[in-house]
């Protein structure tokens, strides 16, 4: 804050050091300038004096000599020194009279002169403005005479100049003629029409001014002194008050300045005053009323943005609600529906065997097989939802193993009585070819057993009066058993595309095959999950017309997921630990299997108490939490941390059976997901949390820079790092280091174009695992719409881009690479 | 005869089953949920218990449960049946003190040699 005043003391003090000085300074000079002085209001006084007589003389020469002043062509006249003399070819007149070498001219103008007791002359301009004089009074001096060229001075600078030039009306010119002493002369212009053509002066000899003056001067400097201090105080006193009020108006700037800065919108500043400051205040009352304006302008917009955003917010919150709504309501549907069905379908089942015994047992046996029939029927549906079940179950996350040993050789027995018949059926022949040293085996049986019963049924669905074998062995790999079961079918086969869809749910090799040979489609798919939950895999071979290849690999000893393994010992993981508290075995299980695959460590508790100590133990990335566990509850949980300083700041997410999303939120959630878990969803918000609300890094290759802009923009504003290209190659040299965790691809780019970039980026290690988004303008053939649906998470068309729509797919990937075909 | 008391809630499945258990020469006694199926096991000491496992009111396994807890029918053989054929339901039902495990719709030579294995239980 500047103190104003002390600005105006200062100002003030300063000033009047200067003006005392500088007063001082002209004190001493006007003591030699007085004369000057003097001589001015001496020479003012002749002024007026020489007017007067001018205006009479001018009169009487006008009634003695009437009529317009006029030139006249004639003989000329020389005049001048410089040879060759020049001459005056046209000559003033006035009516009828000339003026040069004219008696009674002359004679009248010494009578005016001895009248008034001024001398007095008439001359003409010549063209090129010097003046020449005509007629005088003055006969006795050595000046005097005519045809004189008068001399002037610029009466500024005092410069000799053209006596034309000086010619103005009623103004002294103080000048001489040729020869002579300085004069003071007055004069008026003679004119012809509108041109100038001559002049009729007064004059008075210079000299005596000058000599008077000296003298009276000295007397009045002598007096100067206390003056010059008097004017010196007084303005001191005058410029203190002056820039005092000169400065109120820049403080009240200033504040305004202040009080705009703070986002209060100001009166305008009042300053009446019409000098600069007033002019900076108007200034500035301008730039506050067009700030106000844009401002207003602008919070109009971010309210008008905000107000959508929330709109849309809660568009998209309602809409993931109804989902999650949804989605329970869809497992309970399962659930019940799959109870429903089974038991009318046992009826059906069960009377059809009973009247086939019936049957067989009254030899009634022409009904058996439309009752073998409906017998199969059933069979078959039950099979349908049985599969439906387990698919919606293994998709909820919702299906667990259980693990038991058990022999190879009896669990392979069993599977081979139960296929037996479908064998039969089709003609078909079964070897079964065991390894030597099988042994025992810890996995989950029943979803073994099943798993094969599946490849073999499958089997024998796909061949006629063939060969089907099953080879199961032990081996070693990776320093570990395994137990590989090999099904062979000599049947149909498959091409490489039906072997890309294989595992697909509901999608068999091709659509016809479903009602050629029945079945749901869903086998292959329930039987790769089972084997991928026990840490295992399914491979298929296949030549078509040749037959088909299933094997299964399976580790001899499944590790059971590690439920409670380190909850005990309760050490800190590795940096981005995720706790999970539930009271809930089966949620520990699923959360850790979902987790681990994202390469997250996970610690589990199993009560709201050991949650809490475990958090302070560990300092956990990101907490899950239960609501309804025994004791201390989740609410009660989530309370605690929240009023820990040193665990406050740790992420929670609700994962509840409990849908009370505001007192959560309320209590400090970051986030709110309801059971049954979508584990997708699951893995992005830990994912999210765990990154700490940044996005990954993101490459935009696009040759268009304002597209390349636009997506910048928007990527940033969701937290992305944000990296560009603007072709193929540059995308490629970009990530030559590190892959991007997400790529928005242009098709159509100078040097390397989009589908050029997938290849490289699909040839490189790891280069399938980035999810990219193709943003194009280009119109795409069907070939490449189809090539782009395998090879990219999500195609846009730039020409109508709906922004929330992708930034709703820009966010799926937020800090979370996809992982495709999940 | 061997004395078999089903308790299932499902009147066809409880009807068929015991019309072909009979045929088989068993004698049958129905139960149509958990509390029916506790009073008819103690007054009527059945050899081997069938037990589905989804019952209105206490159902299969804290019935099962129950039974195992009662001093005169702790030694009752029971099978359990569930219609869900999952894994789990069977460790479930083991836990839950059931001798086997079957799953309906039953196979009947299977259940059959189940209910002979545990009433005439070979030395």
């Amino acid at each position: 804050m500047v103190k104003t005043g002390s600005i105006a003391t200062k100002v003030a003090l300063v000033v009047s050091a200067v003006v005392v000085a500088a007063l001082a300074l002209v004190g001493v000079f006007a003591l030699r300038s007085s004369d000057k002085e003097l001589v001015r209001l001496q020479l003012d006084q002749a002024s007026r004096r020489l007017n007067t007589n001018l205006a009479i003389a001018e009169r009487i020469f006008e009634e003695r000599f009437p009529g317009d002043w006029r030139l006249v062509d004639g003989k000329p006249v020389p005049f001048g020194q410089a040879a060759p003399p020049e001459s005056l070819a046209t000559h003033l007149f006035k009516g009828d009279t000339p003026i040069l070498s004219n008696p009674e001219v002359t004679a009248l103008l010494l009578e005016v002169a001895r009248l008034t007791g001024t001398e007095l002359s008439i001359a003409q301009r010549l063209p090129d403005n010097r003046v020449l004089r005509l007629a005088t009074s003055d006969t006795g001096s050595a000046s005097s005479g005519v045809l004189t060229v008068m001399r002037s001075r610029d009466p500024t600078t005092g410069e000799p100049v053209a006596a034309g030039l000086a010619l103005r009306e009623g103004e002294p010119v103080f000048g001489r003629s040729t020869e002579g002493e300085d004069d003071w002369t007055l004069y008026r212009t003679i004119h012809a029409g509108n041109d100038i053509v001559g002049v009729f002066y007064a004059a008075t000899p210079y000299g005596p001014f000058a000599e008077s003056a000296a003298a009276a001067s000295r007397s009045v400097a002598e007096g100067l002194l206390p003056v010059v201090l008097m004017v010196a105080a007084g303005a001191s006193l005058l410029l203190f008050l002056l820039t005092r009020g000169m400065l109120r108006p820049l403080r009240a700037i200033h504040d305004a300045v202040g009080r705009l800065g703070e986002g209060e919108w100001p009166q305008e500043v009042r300053v009446r005053s019409r000098d600069e400051v007033g002019e900076l205040a108007r200034a500035f009352n301008r730039m506050a009323a067009d700030l106000r304006q844009i401002y207003a302008t602008i919070e109009e917009k971010v309210h008008l943005r905000t107000r959508e955003l929330e709109e849309s917010n809660a568009a998209l919150g309602a809409a993931r609600e109804a989902a999650d709504v949804a989605n329970q309501a869809k497992s309970r549907f399962l659930a019940n529906m799959s109870h429903e069905l089974r038991t009318p379908l046992n009826a059906i089942i069960g009377y059809s065997e009973m009247l086939e015994e019936e049957a067989e047992d009254r030899e009634q046996t022409d009904l058996i097989p439309d009752l073998q029939k409906i017998h199969g029927a059933g069979r078959h549906l039950l099979q349908l939802i049985n599969d439906i079940l387990d698919l919606s179950k293994i998709e909820a996350g919702r299906m667990d193993l259980y693990l038991e040993t058990f022999d190879v050789k009896a669990m392979v027995d069993e599977v081979v009585s139960t296929i037996q018949p479908l064998i039969r059926q089709k003609s078909n022949t079964l070897r079964v070819t065991l390894g030597d040293g099988l042994g025992p085996m810890h996995a989950d049986l029943t979803k073994l057993r099943q798993a094969l019963f599946n490849l073999l049924s499958n089997a024998s669905k796909f061949t006629e009066a063939g060969t089907i074998e099953l080879r199961v062995s032990r081996e070693p790999r990776n320093g570990m058993e395994w137990i590989v079961c090999a099904v062979h079918d000599s049947g149909i086969g498959m091409s490489a595309e039906q072997l890309a869809r294989l595992f697909q749910p509901f999608s068999q090799a091709d659509a016809s095959t479903t009602r050629k040979y029945g079945g749901t489609g869903l086998g292959l798919t329930i039987t790769k999950r089972f084997c991928e939950m026990m840490g295992g895999t399914v491979t298929v071979e296949s030549v078509p017309g040749e037959g088909s290849t299933f094997t299964i690999h399976l580790p001899a000893d499944v590790q059971p997921p590690p439920v409670t393994a380190e909850h005990v010992a309760g050490v800190a993981g590795p940096a981005g630990t995720v706790l999970v508290i539930d009271d809930d075995a089966a949620m520990h299980d699923l959360v850790r299997r979902t987790l681990d695959k994202e390469g997250i460590n996970v610690i589990s508790a199993f009560g709201g108490d050991e949650g809490l100590l475990l958090a302070r133990e560990a300092k956990p990335a990101v907490i899950t939490l239960d609501v309804m566990m025994p004791g201390n509850d989740g609410w009660n949980v989530l309370r605690s941390l929240k009023a820990d300083p040193s665990l406050s700041s740790i992420p929670v997410v609700m994962l509840t059976i409990v849908d009370d999303k505001n007192l959560g939120f309320s209590l400090g959630a970051s986030e709110y997901l309801t059971k049954p878990v979508d584990r997708e969803r699951l893995v992005r918000v830990i994912r999210r949390l765990r990154a700490d609300g940044t996005g990954g890094r993101a490459l935009i290759v696009d040759d268009d820079p304002a597209a390349r802009e636009r997506m910048r923009h928007m990527l940033e504003q969701e937290a992305w790092e944000v990296f560009e290209a603007p072709h193929g190659r540059a995308g490629l040299d970009v990530m030559a280091d590190r892959l991007p965790d997400l790529i928005l691809l242009d098709l159509m780019m100078p040097e390397m174009d989009g589908f050029e970039f997938l290849a490289a980026l699909h040839a490189r290690e790891g280069g399938r695992s980035v999810p990219v988004v193709v943003v194009t303008g280009a119109d795409l053939t069907p070939a490449e719409r189809e090539h782009l649906a395998v090879n990219v998470a999500k195609v846009f068309d730039k020409r109508h881009l709906d922004e929330t729509e992708f930034l709703t797919e820009l966010r799926r990937h937020l800090g979370a690479p996809a992982t495709k075909g999940s | 005869m061997t004395k078999i008391l089903l308790v299932e809630d499902n009147d066809l499945n409880r009807d068929m089953l015991t019309r072909r258990l009979t045929k088989r020469g068993y004698e049958v006694l129905t139960a149509t949920d958990g509390e029916q199926g506790l009073v008819l096991a103690q007054a009527e000491q059945p050899d081997l218990v069938l037990m589905d496992m989804s019952l209105p009111g206490i159902d299969g396994w804290e019935t099962t449960r129950r039974l195992r807890a009662g001093a005169g029918t702790a030694a009752i053989p029971v099978i359990a049946l569930t219609a869900h054929a999952m894994a789990g339901d069977r460790e479930r039902a083991l836990e839950a003190g059931c001798d086997d495990y079957d799953t309906k719709p039953v196979e009947m030579d299977r259940l059959l040699l189940k209910i002979e294995s545990l009433t005439h239980p070979r030395p």
